[in-house]
């Protein structure tokens, strides 16, 4: 009865880590989605994205020119 | 999938802020833009179709493309920090340093205002054209820099225990010790001195005027994501349970 107790409890605690690992996961490729946008809006060197986004970079304080 | 949901809602979210901050920067900020764009043609002595861009690069025309493209750019950057925020509520509510209320919500809010906006400012100010600066890969160096360090900074300060704290303030001011790239001499070198005048005044509107438009946007992202993260993202049986009920 004991045995099985701990049993249970490593398990439970395994899924836990596993869940913890995959929300971090998530978490952190979400974190990559909004930075390679922010990327190519505030700090992309090319001519095109520069001059359509000029407004927006001014506006934010994002360095420009 | 919280993946999917969160990517979700910081596309929702960055349409409304990004249409928030579009709006703020239409009344106060863009004005002061195109202001101070004209001393920049004069200061370059370019024909004045030209702008201050080399002639050969796409540009949106004047007008409502050039606004267009701002709008998208706006949201796009809007999508992308509300991911940021986000992230960072949802991370922080797992370790149970936060509950998802307007509070802890506008602070956090608050805090990305710090981090993204107000501590960049103290080093490298919003620029408005025609302002001399030093190369653009050393300010953009620097920028994410200070982003990171304040975002470190800011973080232990909140959360950590007392014996951590005075790396949170070194964190802080790393950037500041070594020091925001600037050229030598005045910021303004228009020929005419009325011109510099204008300028000089009009970089003071602008600073200002992004200050409070940059708030009302984090604030906006901030109320925004702990609202759909409260009924939607952590709460999905619950939304469709309220479904079946107004659909009965």
């Amino acid at each position: 009865m004991t045995i099985s107790t701990t049993n249970e409890q490593t398990n439970t605690i395994e899924t836990s880590t596993t869940q913890s690992s995959l929300t971090t996961l998530q978490h952190i490729a979400v974190l990559s989605f909004g930075a390679f946008i922010l990327f190519m809006v505030g700090f992309s060197p090319m001519p095109e994205a520069h001059n359509a986004a000029h407004d927006t970079r001014h506006s934010l304080a994002f360095p420009c020119h | 999938m919280l993946f999917r949901r969160i990517i979700f809602s910081a596309i929702l979210i960055g349409l409304f802020s990004g249409i928030v901050l579009s709006t703020s920067q239409m009344v106060a900020v863009t004005p002061i833009l195109l202001a101070a764009e004209v001393y920049e043609v004069a200061d370059e002595v370019m024909p004045a179709d030209h702008q201050h861009h080399q002639p050969q690069e796409w540009s949106p025309e004047e007008g409502s493309e050039r606004t267009g493209y701002t709008i998208i750019a706006n949201i796009l950057a809007a999508i992308g920090f509300a991911s940021f925020i986000l992230v960072l509520l949802s991370h922080l509510k797992s370790r149970q340093l936060i509950e998802f209320n307007i509070k802890h919500g506008l602070l956090c809010g608050l805090g990305c205002y710090l981090v993204f906006f107000v501590m960049p400012s103290l080093g490298l100010p919003p620029e408005i054209p025609g302002s001399k600066a030093d190369a653009l890969q050393n300010r953009q160096s620097w920028w994410l820099l200070t982003v990171i360090a304040s975002a470190i900074g800011l973080l232990i300060l909140t959360f950590s225990p007392l014996k951590f704290k005075l790396i949170g303030i070194i964190s802080l001011a790393v950037p500041f010790i070594i020091g925001a790239p600037h050229l030598d001499g005045p910021d303004f070198t228009h020929p005419d001195p009325q011109a510099i005048t204008a300028l000089m005044d009009l970089h003071q509107q602008f600073i200002f005027a992004t200050s409070v438009s940059n708030l009302i946007f984090w604030l906006s992202l901030a109320a925004a994501s702990i609202w759909l993260l409260k009924v939607w993202v952590y709460k999905p049986a619950t939304t469709e349970n309220s479904a079946v009920n107004v659909n009965k």
